[in-house]
């Protein structure tokens, strides 16, 4: 569908989004885009929490304007949010070479990278502290986790990867990531989860006896999701895997079935642990990926307060 | 194979298509799209999974393609569906038309319209309908080839594959082909000419088609037999034989034997001398066939000289029964050289045309020279010499230009203007290698010599160098000797016994025919007979006398058998006891039979057993008198159904004809293409008083004008038919290696006087008028061969007179002399006229299973369509259901995207960059 010039969500379009070269502004549009949408979009109750008034002064953001107060009081006051200057969030974003596939405007790897970026744009707009950590075959990049609002070229710059290469064991990238990471916080995991399961569930299970509070965006290309290939293909396996010609429509349904065994056990090992899992498509908008984390970081607020009033 | 199919080409390379599902699958497999794929897990699963699925489903897909391939490689070969004829029947089919253009094939009648047909026309429609068409109608290769039986070697008229276009070509071929040939021809060469064309295309379906009038003498034996043997070769071969009858009336099936036209037919027409002098009367001899069933009345006979009628030598038949009957005329000629005549039978409108005309041509001299070789140039020519009454006659009997000379004449080269040589006992001594050789040469090429035999014989020489074991000139062996004069007692015994002195044992023979014929004149030269003495003769000693079929070896006159009777005592004496004298039922005979016992046993103690053929004779032919009752007539005894008596008759004919016959006197015989005639006692009076002396010498001039036409005549073997080639030698040191060729066919009535010829003895008449009709044909070259010249003559395609116009050799600036020889040609009426037509079964019967008789109307078995298996609708139905369900399967196992699908580029997918 064809996105409209004026349509609010457009910088959330992969189609748009792809065309903004510098992943930094990339970002930026998106997030933009996914908070000016906030008020008129479904997602709108998955906002940030009102905490008190202060009086209005020039150059604050008239849409704050709390209309009851001055309707009552003749004054002009905004509304203050509540910022959680204690989260403390690491983005753990895939950068194999199983990521770089796709034929859509982005690849899983740019989209990765998009919504890492946008994860770590937004959490930084909301002064928490954002990381990054990307992975292949090992760790390839480690941001500690900052708040200033510049923090996010670091981010941005970590993302750039010149020769991806093979997944080995997550495992052991999850237990780096955990020993990066020694306070709680929340740890985002952006990859296609294309390698063994057990060494990904015991890794996200050592975040989790981390106390960590996991959020796993497990992100597929559309192609991956539905197999439409015909003729005579011969698929050349990324990460050293090996090929196959083969007639696609023939595999299609039986490949349809493994994939779906696949995500049934993703999904519910993710679950067993507690993890919170999203299948996110490269086809799809990225304010939904971002709602999800909104959601995911309201509820981790909640619990903290919790913990604090028990 | 192939033969299973229509059209076995495009099952060729329908079989090759086939393969066409594997390859293409093979192809694919190496063009394909390349996909760097990140879920390989996944697939590989799936392919594990699937993998035994995936491979039938696969073999299944090209099995049903290969399927569909093949079921349109049936469809376009047309296939036949499988039958054993079909495993040996090739499909490429070809027709040899035999067109058969003999002259019977001219058999004309008129239509009930009153149009004029012939047989030949029929013919030509037949092959254009009957055989063409129904041909070019079967969904096979057709190819015909069109062949006249006047030239099966040739080209051919017509040899092409039949389409539309080619057909109607044939039939503008047959349109312009030409009218029957005059010439009989014999199918059988035809039919192997065909068999080379059969035996070159071995592979195809072979059909001869004989499409002729199937006349009985050409099919009945024995020249049928050599036809069919061929058309059972051919059957052998593999060759179906349709016969394919153009006659008129058309068969019918109730009929077993079919009609056919009446036909009359001169076969016949001979003067009596070939050389005539000028205005003396030359006899023709005219026969007509009837091959017809009837009688015919007043068949008038037209003669023309030159084209000029005759009406003293038109003649009207007046009955002409089945069979051939012979009628003379006479003609006289005053115009020197040669001289066409022809006969024609008037108003005879249906049956063949061309042998109602029959040709013949004299040579008119205005006077005949004869050759006089005397072995006594001094007393030959004075009474008693051998010359003498020779020279008498011819001299008495005008148009005879008689010239004497010596053996020496034998050795120059222009024997050959004589149309006749006498030998009249000639020394041998002076008889060189080469006047024997200048003799023979002569006859060979159609000269006559007579020999005539006296006391300067040498029987050695006559036997080694003349009569040569019965190869030679001479056609008799002499006995070492003649006969010892006899004594006077002797002759005047003989002179006074009545005994017939000489026996014309060849009635017919064309010396004594004439004759003969006449009643009359037969007894008075049997009468004369008795008083001709012969004192001396040369003997034949018959068990060395050889004779071939070929030579025509005829005894004409035999003289009486004077050996001694005992030899045949013992014969003789059994015949007279055995005469049933005692029996009652035949005491009417008695008297005479005893009377006649008598006579045998006297003449069996006479001297001569001549004397007992006589007593045979009379007991044999007595017809006795009516009147008399001691003179019964013992023909009428001989009669009898006794079987005993018919043997004894036999018996004594048997030995009647041993004794009464003696040595002969006159034997004639051919030398090639010349007549020999060897007279075995003088022609003068030394040995004999024939020629004069005697009271039956007043037949001598009659003999000898009678043989010299016998010798200068005509005979069959010059009376030659269309397409007879004619070979004659000549001194290549008198003529020039080349003549010229003329023709002259039937000359229209010229009519009035200004055509006629000049009358004899018309000093003033102008020059001889140039011969009407005349057609130049060229140069004919000879053959040399040492001091010969051969020419060989073989362009008679047409009935009428050729003329061949020598050169001879001339001095040096002296005009060279030519010289006309003529030979008459005319269609061979025995084997052309008859119109009998064979009965269907005995045609049939030949190659019985080969032979197809056509029906008109009805298509022959080759024009039969066959059915293949485009023509099933099942092939259709099971063609959709195999497509659908490849086109399913194929969209099943990804061989066809959906709408939600997009092909791969061509290209690798690359990574994208982030």
């Amino acid at each position: 569908m064809a996105v409209k010039a004026d349509d609010p969500r457009r910088f959330l379009h992969p189609q748009t989004v792809a065309r903004i070269a510098r992943l930094d502004l990339r970002a930026q549009q998106v997030v933009e885009g996914f908070i000016s949408g906030m008020h008129k979009s479904p997602f709108f109750g998955h906002s940030v929490e009102f905490v008190q008034h202060r009086e209005y002064t020039a150059g604050d953001d008239i849409r704050h304007l709390d209309w009851k107060v001055w309707s009552k009081t003749d004054r002009y006051y905004i509304k203050q949010y509540e910022a959680e200057t204690n989260l403390r969030c690491t983005v753990v974003v895939d950068v194999s070479e199983s990521m770089h596939y796709g034929r859509g405007p982005m690849n899983k790897y740019a989209y990765a990278c998009t919504v890492a970026a946008c994860l770590g744009h937004l959490l930084l707009r909301q002064q928490d502290a954002v990381g990054l950590i990307t992975f292949d075959d090992q760790v390839r990049q480690i941001v500690p986790a900052r708040s200033p609002q510049n923090h996010i070229d670091a981010l941005v710059g970590a993302l750039h990867v010149s020769t991806p290469r093979e997944k080995t064991d997550l495992e052991r990238i999850l237990k780096r990531v955990a020993e990066s990471a020694p306070s709680r916080g929340m740890i985002v995991l952006i990859s296609d989860l294309l390698a063994d399961r057990e060494p990904l569930f015991r890794g996200l299970e050592m975040l989790r006896h981390g106390r960590h509070d996991v959020l796993v965006f497990h992100v597929m290309d559309d192609d991956e999701l539905t197999f439409p290939f015909a003729g005579t293909t011969r698929f050349e396996g990324m990460e050293e895997l090996p090929q196959l010609l083969c007639d696609p429509r023939a595999l299609r349904d039986g490949y349809l079935e493994a994939l779906e065994e696949y995500l049934v056990e993703v999904r519910r090992g993710c679950a067993r642990q507690g993890i919170d899992y999203a299948l996110v498509r490269t086809g799809d908008y990225l304010d939904a990926v971002l709602s999800k984390f909104l959601h995911h970081r309201m509820a981790w607020k909640n619990s903290v307060k919790a913990r604090a009033n028990a | 194979m192939l033969e299973l199919f229509l059209n076995p080409a495009n099952m060729v390379v329908g079989g090759a298509l086939v393969s066409s599902p594997v390859i293409i699958h093979l192809i694919n497999r190496m063009r394909y799209r390349r996909v760097r794929w990140a879920a390989m897990e996944f697939l590989l699963k799936s392919q594990k999974r699937n993998r035994r699925r995936l491979i039938i489903e696969q073999l299944i897909l090209l099995l049903l393609r290969i399927l569909l391939v093949l079921l349109a490689g049936l469809l376009l070969a047309r296939f036949l569906g499988f039958s054993f004829a079909g495993f040996f029947q090739p499909q490429n089919s070809l027709h040899v038309v035999l067109l058969d253009d003999r002259l019977s094939m001219s058999d004309a009648w008129k239509t009930e319209e009153g149009e004029r047909k012939n047989a030949f026309d029929v013919a030509k429609g037949l092959v254009e309908k009957e055989v063409a068409r129904p041909a070019g109608q079967a969904h096979t290769p057709q190819r015909l080839v069109l062949l006249r039986l006047s030239d099966p070697r040739g080209a051919p008229l017509f040899d092409q594959r039949l389409t539309e276009d080619s057909q109607r070509e044939l039939a503008a071929t047959l349109a312009r082909a030409d009218e029957c040939t005059a010439l009989h021809l014999n199918v059988e060469e035809g039919v192997k000419a065909a068999r080379e064309l059969f035996d070159r295309n071995a592979q195809d379906q072979r059909f001869l088609h004989l499409v002729s009038d199937f006349r009985q003498r050409h099919w009945a034996e024995p020249e049928g037999a050599g036809v069919t043997k061929a058309l059972e070769s051919l059957a052998a071969a593999g060759v179906k034989v349709n016969m394919v009858d153009a006659a008129h009336p058309v068969r019918s099936e109730s009929q077993k034997v079919p009609l056919y036209h009446d036909n009359l037919a001169i076969v016949d027409l001979r003067p009596e001398t070939r050389v005539a002098p000028e205005g003396m009367p030359v006899l023709f001899t005219v026969t007509v066939a009837n091959y017809s069933p009837g009688e015919r009345k007043n068949l008038r006979v037209t003669v023309k000289v030159e084209g000029v009628e005759r009406p003293e030598g038109s003649i009207t038949i007046l009955s002409v029964p089945p069979g051939l009957t012979s009628q003379t005329f006479q003609v006289a000629f005053v115009q020197p050289g040669f001289n066409q005549i022809t006969a024609n039978l008037e108003n005879e409108e249906v049956g063949l045309q061309a042998d109602n005309l029959r040709y013949a041509v004299i040579e008119v001299r205005r006077q005949v020279p004869v050759l006089l070789v005397d072995g006594d140039l001094t007393g030959g020519d004075k009474p008693g010499g051998d010359s003498f009454p020779l020279r008498t006659v011819f001299t008495a009997a005008r148009g005879f230009d008689v010239v004497r000379a010596g053996v020496s004449e034998l050795e120059r080269p222009n024997l050959d203007q004589y149309p006749s040589i006498y030998l009249l006992d000639p020394n041998p001594r002076q008889l060189t290698p080469k006047a024997l050789a200048n003799l023979e040469a002569y006859v060979k090429n159609g000269g006559s010599v007579a020999f005539f035999l006296g006391d300067r014989v040498v029987s050695d020489f006559y036997n080694n160098e003349l009569y040569k074991n019965g190869k030679g000139l001479f056609p008799v062996p002499l006995a070492d000797r003649p006969t010892p004069p006899p004594t006077d007692a002797e002759r005047a015994e003989r002179l006074l016994d009545g005994q017939a002195k000489l026996f014309v044992r060849g009635e017919t023979h064309p010396v004594f025919a004439e004759a003969f014929k006449d009643e009359k004149e037969r007894e008075f030269l049997r009468a004369s007979f008795r008083y001709i003495t012969f004192d001396r003769y040369y003997p034949v000693p018959r068990l060395r006398w050889e004779t071939e079929p070929a030579r025509q070896v005829e005894e004409v006159l035999t003289l009486p058998n004077r050996r001694s009777p005992d030899d045949y005592r013992d014969q003789a004496l059994q015949i007279r006891d055995a005469l049933p004298t005692a029996e009652p039922k035949y005491e009417k005979y008695r008297a005479r039979l005893e009377t006649y016992q008598r006579a045998i046993r006297d003449s069996l103690s006479g001297k001569n057993l001549f004397e007992l053929a006589n007593a045979l004779d009379g007991l044999l032919t007595d017809k006795g008198a009516a009147e008399d009752p001691q003179r019964p007539n013992l023909v009428e005894f001989w009669e009898s159904n006794d079987p005993k008596l018919r043997e004894l008759r036999a018996r004594a004919e048997r030995l009647r004809d041993t004794v009464r016959y003696g040595d002969p006197l006159l034997v004639t015989a051919r030398y090639e293409k010349g007549r020999v005639a060897a007279f075995l006692s003088t022609a003068g009076t030394r040995w004999s008083d024939w020629s004069g002396g005697s009271p039956g010498s007043g037949t001598f001039p009659g003999f000898v004008l009678d043989l010299q036409k016998f010798l200068s005549s005509q005979d069959t073997g010059e009376n030659l038919t269309v397409g007879t080639p004619r070979e004659f030698t000549l001194d290549v040191t008198r003529y020039q290696p080349k003549l010229r060729l003329a023709y002259q066919g039937e000359v229209r009535d010229q009519g009035g006087d200004a055509a006629r010829p000049p009358a004899a003895g018309d000093k003033d008449a102008a020059a001889p008028p140039a011969k009407p009709g005349l057609q130049d044909l060229g140069e004919l070259s000879g053959t040399e061969s040492g001091n010969l010249v051969t020419f060989l003559f073989e362009r008679s395609q047409r009935p009428g007179v050729y003329y061949f116009d020598l050169l001879q050799r001339s001095e040096m600036g002296a005009e060279p002399k030519a010289e006309r020889r003529a030979v008459a040609y005319n269609v061979d009426g025995p084997n052309e006229s008859d119109l009998r037509r064979q009965p269907k079964d005995d045609l049939t019967r030949i190659a019985a299973g080969s032979i197809y008789w056509h029906t008109p109307g009805v298509a022959p078995p080759w024009a039969t369509r066959r059915a293949d298996l485009s023509e099933s609708a099942w092939l259709y139905l099971v063609f959709l259901i195999i497509l659908v369900a490849e086109q399913a399967l194929a969209v099943h196992l990804s061989f066809h995207l959906k709408g939600n699908e997009a092909a791969l580029p061509a290209q690798a997918v690359r990574p994208q960059a982030a």
